[in-house]
């Protein structure tokens, strides 16, 4: 695909407008270095997550239908950066492609709002976006800090992989983007079974212990493989990883203190751009030998 | 039909034996499990019934279960190379491990012991209650009435969901007895295969709790592994949960749903920090100090911002409102 090609309607989703504002800046610094450009859908709304989807599968329907509808009217494919965000508005996608009765009854509702989807776009990550669109070669020739040494544990959570009919990109028993992205980025690719394995977070708010424990085992597994760093393209998956780890130290009797990077971050760190650019300082475990470390790769 | 029953072994060319590793154990006699290897000839097709068949048709005392060999009666589940399968829906691999059916007891070998499971489900009263007396043959369903209950009846009772949720194994890792609080997902289906049958008045959402739902986590690994394509999640949890929001709007569950979708409402986007205040309301105190440090890295907004155009979402929502 040519540089002029890549464009597309940013959907940054809840977390990245929200808890993790340094998502969406890192987006937005990153993109601009790799000639991605992004058309914001500022009046998009939520995708729904799992709450409206559990509780009100129609309106769950309504917002993603919505969401893909107003990208639609820009004539460009969606942009996500969040996993469970990529799942809802690709799912809808998918059964409106099939169903022509339910995309009628759809636009019926959203012909109220003057919105109408006519299934002329697709859904992809960013993740997707960097191995599919743009190419790992493409990738690897812009990289500027290859971050030799550096050991980064590929975490990619559950809604990136599974269900697999649903997103059709990665094996989810052997997915391998992620490393390939983070050998194109000239580190090295930590191997472990709890890449792939779930952070809890769609039970935090009914349950927190079990995900405290279950993110704390993927970190606790992660860094007896010697990773100095997570990276993970969910921003959810993230808030657990990061911003309980501190918890889930305490919950399991164990010291952790490992970074957890967005994925364009990482990918930032590796093209180029300042580490303060990409506000690594906004997380809850501060990446402070970890900085050093990408210093000395300069 | 789920589409494993196709699935031929392409990638097999047949010039090299099927070799599998076995696990054998008997309880009764064995003080521990050893794994026994076997090597066969492939055959065309071949499935991993038909491997365990042959190696008994040679002498072996292998135990393993098995009875339809159609993916109906789901008896035959095992593990093999680390991933729940059907044993005859799944082709061979050249090299395998063949495991019982993980975090379940063993009877022998590949046999586990479903005792826990059965009573689980009977504890969920797994019958119809009627509000009326039966009125006779023939019962007047209408298709759409039936179409939620009818998809879930594709179960099979394998049990290789309850051998993948991670849940279930956090929980029986941490448990001395074989008792674990949140049922999982295969107890869930057969509860909710009840609920959404139109002729049933138990209140099952309350079951559903009373099974802590809550604590499933989304992570479609029951839905990945399931050999018969049943849409466990979708289907049968988060209709429950859906339910739950009806027939019990005090529980946590149905107010995080219901604090979530107000905050969408208002403003369009979620913010964790509001949707953490209005679902635990004086709860949420205990989170102060965390609150306090991701406030400092700038984690918490505490403003209310609104999208562009939200009047939109509220169309939407009252139309839903009114759709209920």
């Amino acid at each position: 695909m040519g540089e002029e090609q890549m464009k597309y309607a940013y959907y940054p989703g809840c977390s990245a407008k929200r808890d993790a504002p340094e998502l969406d800046n890192a987006m937005k610094v990153v993109c601009a270095k790799l000639g991605i450009e992004l058309f914001e859908l500022y009046d998009a709304p939520c995708c729904g997550s799992r709450p409206v989807r559990q509780g009100s599968p129609r309106l769950f329907m309504l917002l993603n239908a919505l969401i893909l509808g107003l990208a639609e009217s820009q004539c460009l494919d969606i942009l996500t950066v969040c996993s469970t965000c990529q799942l809802n508005i690709c799912q809808v996608n998918k059964r409106l492609k099939e169903d022509d009765a339910l995309l009628e009854e759809i636009n019926n509702s959203l012909s109220t709002i003057d919105i109408k989807y006519e299934r002329g776009i697709q859904v992809k990550h960013f993740l997707w976006v960097l191995i599919a669109d743009m190419g790992l070669e493409r990738m690897s020739n812009m990289v500027t800090r290859p971050l030799h040494g550096l050991k980064v544990a590929p975490y990619y959570g559950c809604h990136i992989l599974r269900p697999k009919e649903a997103l059709e990109f990665d094996n989810p028993d052997q997915p391998s983007s992620l490393e390939k992205l983070i050998l194109a980025l000239g580190a090295e690719p930590v191997n472990y079974n709890g890449r792939k394995k779930c952070c809890g977070m769609h039970s935090m708010m009914e349950s927190e212990e079990i995900a405290l424990k279950l993110s704390g085992q993927n970190i606790e597994e992660a860094l007896h493989k010697g990773a100095d760093c997570l990276v993970t393209p969910c921003p959810l998956c993230h808030m657990v990883l990061d911003g309980f780890q501190g918890k889930a130290e305490k919950i399991l009797r164990s010291k952790f203190g490992i970074p957890v990077l967005h994925l364009a971050q990482l990918v930032g760190l590796a093209i180029g751009i300042a580490p303060r650019d990409l506000m690594l300082t906004r997380h809850m475990v501060l990446p402070r030998g970890f900085q050093q470390r990408i210093r000395l790769l300069h | 039909m789920p589409s494993q029953v196709t699935v031929s072994n392409g990638s097999i060319d047949g010039s090299r034996p099927i070799r599998a590793r076995i696990f054998r154990f008997d309880p009764t006699r064995d003080r521990e499990p050893r794994y026994e290897t076997f090597e066969l000839p492939y055959e065309k097709g071949m499935r991993i019934l038909c491997f365990l068949e042959r190696i008994r048709e040679q002498g072996s005392d292998l135990a393993f279960m098995s009875s339809c060999g159609m993916a109906k009666c789901g008896t035959c589940s095992v593990s093999m190379n680390g991933r729940p399968v059907l044993s005859c829906l799944e082709s061979v691999e050249e090299d395998m491990v063949i495991e019982p059916l993980a975090f379940f007891p063993v009877i022998r070998d590949l046999v586990i012991d479903r005792t826990g499971y059965n009573a689980t489900v009977t504890a969920l009263k797994p019958y119809l209650h009627r509000s009326e007396p039966y009125k006779g043959y023939p019962e007047k369903l209408r298709h759409h009435e039936m179409r939620d209950h009818a998809s879930l009846m594709e179960c099979v009772e394998c049990l290789c969901c309850q051998s993948i949720c991670p849940v279930l194994d956090l929980e029986r890792r941490e448990k001395t007895s074989s008792q674990t609080e949140f049922i999982g997902p295969a107890p869930l289906v057969q509860l909710a295969k009840l609920a959404f049958d139109p002729r049933d008045s138990l209140n099952r959402a309350a079951l559903a709790l009373r099974a802590m739902i809550e604590k499933c986590v989304s992570c479609y690994e029951c839905v990945h592994v399931c050999p018969v394509e049943v849409s466990i999640l979708e289907c049968a949890l988060d209709r429950m949960r859906e339910k739950i929001t009806i027939a019990e709007p005090d529980s946590i569950l149905a107010r995080h749903i219901a604090a979530f979708t107000d905050i969408l409402e208002d403003e369009g986007l979620v913010n964790p920090t509001a949707l953490i205040l209005k679902t635990k309301g004086l709860a949420a105190l205990g989170k102060l100090p965390l609150a306090i440090k991701m406030f400092r890295r700038g984690k918490v907004k505490l403003r209310k911002e609104r999208i562009p155009n939200i009047n939109r979402i509220r169309r939407l929502t009252t139309q839903w409102v009114r759709s209920r």
